[in-house]
């Protein structure tokens, strides 16, 4: 077992004084550089800088008026950040995005009252379109859902008429959406999926479809790697820490396996590169040492080789490789 | 060669009472799995993109030795003693992630059949990221830096080094140069050839 000693290249919001808002809840690389994102939604810590490595230090691509940078997405158009509690005023769901020369906010879809606080859970670029999933924490049925721009992000359509907010992934050329089921009044079932159709219509697919050991549970997908017929996620609890459930591949609904992970260990990141699937673990081994390990997994995405692990005071939430 | 990054995390201290997690969430880490690649030297990368910007008095140009070997050497080609500022637009692409820890410098080669004279050349430059323009950036001069020929110097490789601290290398992006022959000072009076690249030593 290769135990590696890293080099600590810093803390990026190390001014902040309560550990939570430090959580490294995601990294991202784009442009060949490496982005952090950070923040806490609870503890209402907007705004949040986009942090990067600039070769020699952690720098701020500017102020996010959001108070978690929970999903950093690196995608043709930039490096999107979902609006994961949007302190900007609108009223409206936003992102922010960082388009490699600039960092702007993005408003999304309107709130349909004005005491409300609305989410943008997610966004992804999917066919030349974006999608977005926003929440909005009302009483107006089927206020929460999935929303399409073909025009950059100015105007925006709803898709479906479901009230669903959550993550998205692709599975075998079709975009889903992992949500927690919300009825009105409010009152939170189980995590769902809802298959969006390349005509922006929508259906139902039942939770054990994708988590066929899961059938009832306040949990969601959080990050997936789509390797083309396959793809792998990680679904966690639908807590504000996203606690480990399980690590699955699937090639579409009904055709989804969970994958057994290394003794003790906890999935917390997933990555994919030149086709070979990496996935971060970690296992608190006692007396305030957490192992964290990177592991590739094989073609068939069974077997897992360790690649490296450290041995740290807590555990590594997110990785990265460039 | 991969860079790997870790970034630390803690599931205690939600809801703002996050005083019994480690204080060492939110540290980025690095581990390289190629030790050697993560030393402080690194290079040498070469233009990617390379302009005779003032046409006549720069051009491609191959220089031929007067040997019976290997003998012909291609690169930047100068007029003889340059009757006015003459100017190659280079690109250089940074490596991405982090750069190697040593001093970036320019390393010009320059071949001449001659045996007596001085180039004066200037390198100005910037770093440009991504999405910005490479026309509208300042370049900054590292200064005149002389090259002198002697007896016996004809047809071989002379050497010229420039540390690049004019303005700040950065992984990923684009070093944009300007790399100026200057009259005032230039003395040799023969056709030169040169090759550049970026280093860190």
């Amino acid at each position: 077992m290769p135990l590696v000693t890293p080099t600590l290249l810093g803390c990026p919001a190390a001014g902040q004084s309560d550990p939570f808002i430090r959580n490294a809840w995601d990294l991202a690389v784009y442009g060949g550089q490496l982005y952090v994102g950070s923040g806490d939604s609870v503890n209402n810590s907007s705004p949040t800088p986009l942090w990067y490595w600039n070769g020699s230090a952690f720098a701020s691509r500017g102020d996010m008026l959001q108070e978690q940078a929970e999903l950093l997405h690196a995608m043709s158009g930039g490096v999107y950040v979902p609006g994961l509690d949007p302190a900007d005023g609108s009223g409206k769901g936003s992102y922010n995005l960082w388009n490699g020369s600039s960092l702007s906010l993005v408003l999304t879809v309107p709130s349909p009252d004005a005491n409300q606080v609305d989410h943008t859970a997610d966004v992804i670029e999917w066919y030349g379109a974006l999608y977005v999933s926003a929440e909005k924490n009302s009483t107006t049925p089927l206020a929460s859902g999935v929303w399409k721009s073909t025009d950059g992000g100015v105007s925006w359509a709803a898709v479906g008429t479901k009230g669903a907010s959550g993550y998205f992934l692709t599975v075998g050329g079709v975009l889903y959406l992992s949500y927690i089921s919300i009825t009105i009044p409010p009152g939170i079932f189980s995590g769902t999926f809802l298959r969006i159709n390349a005509d922006d219509s929508v259906s139902d697919v039942a939770l054990d479809q994708l988590t066929p050991d899961v059938s009832n549970r306040l949990a969601i997908v959080w990050k997936y790697v789509d390797l083309g017929t396959t793809t792998v996620y990680l679904f966690v609890d639908g807590d504000q820490v996203h606690t480990f459930v399980g690590l699955y591949k699937s090639t579409g609904p009904g055709a989804s396996t969970k994958l057994t992970l290394p003794a003790g260990h906890v999935a917390r990141d997933l990555i994919v590169r030149s086709g070979t699937v990496y996935v971060l673990t970690s296992k608190d081994n006692g007396g305030g040492i957490f192992e964290s390990r990177v592991s590739s997994l094989d073609a068939g995405l069974a077997t897992f080789t360790e690649i490296f692990h450290v041995n740290l005071p807590t555990f590594a939430r997110s990785f990265e490789a460039i | 060669m991969t860079r790997w990054y870790l970034g630390l995390g803690t599931d205690l201290g939600a809801q703002g009472s996050g005083t019994t997690a480690s204080p060492n969430t939110g540290e980025v880490y690095l581990y390289d799995d190629d030790p050697e690649e993560i030393s402080m030297t690194g290079g040498p990368i070469f233009p990617c993109s390379a302009y005779p910007v003032t046409a006549g008095r720069v051009f491609p140009n191959i220089h031929v030795g007067a040997g019976s070997g290997s003998k012909y050497d291609d690169g930047l080609g100068v007029e003889a003693s340059v009757g006015a500022d003459a100017t190659w637009a280079l690109r250089f692409q940074m490596p991405p992630g982090s750069l190697p820890s040593g001093t970036c410098e320019l390393r010009l080669l320059a071949l001449a059949n001659a045996t007596s004279g001085a180039a004066k050349v200037n390198p100005k430059w910037a770093s440009v990221a991504v999405e910005e323009d490479p026309s509208s950036a300042t370049l900054n001069a590292e200064g005149t830096q002389t090259l002198t020929w002697g007896a016996g110097d004809n047809d071989q490789y002379k050497s010229l080094t420039v540390t690049l601290d004019a303005d700040t290398p950065v992984a990923g992006e684009i070093l944009v140069m300007s790399l100026v022959f200057e009259t005032s000072g230039y003395t040799l009076a023969q056709v030169s050839t040169w090759q550049a690249c970026v280093r860190f030593v």
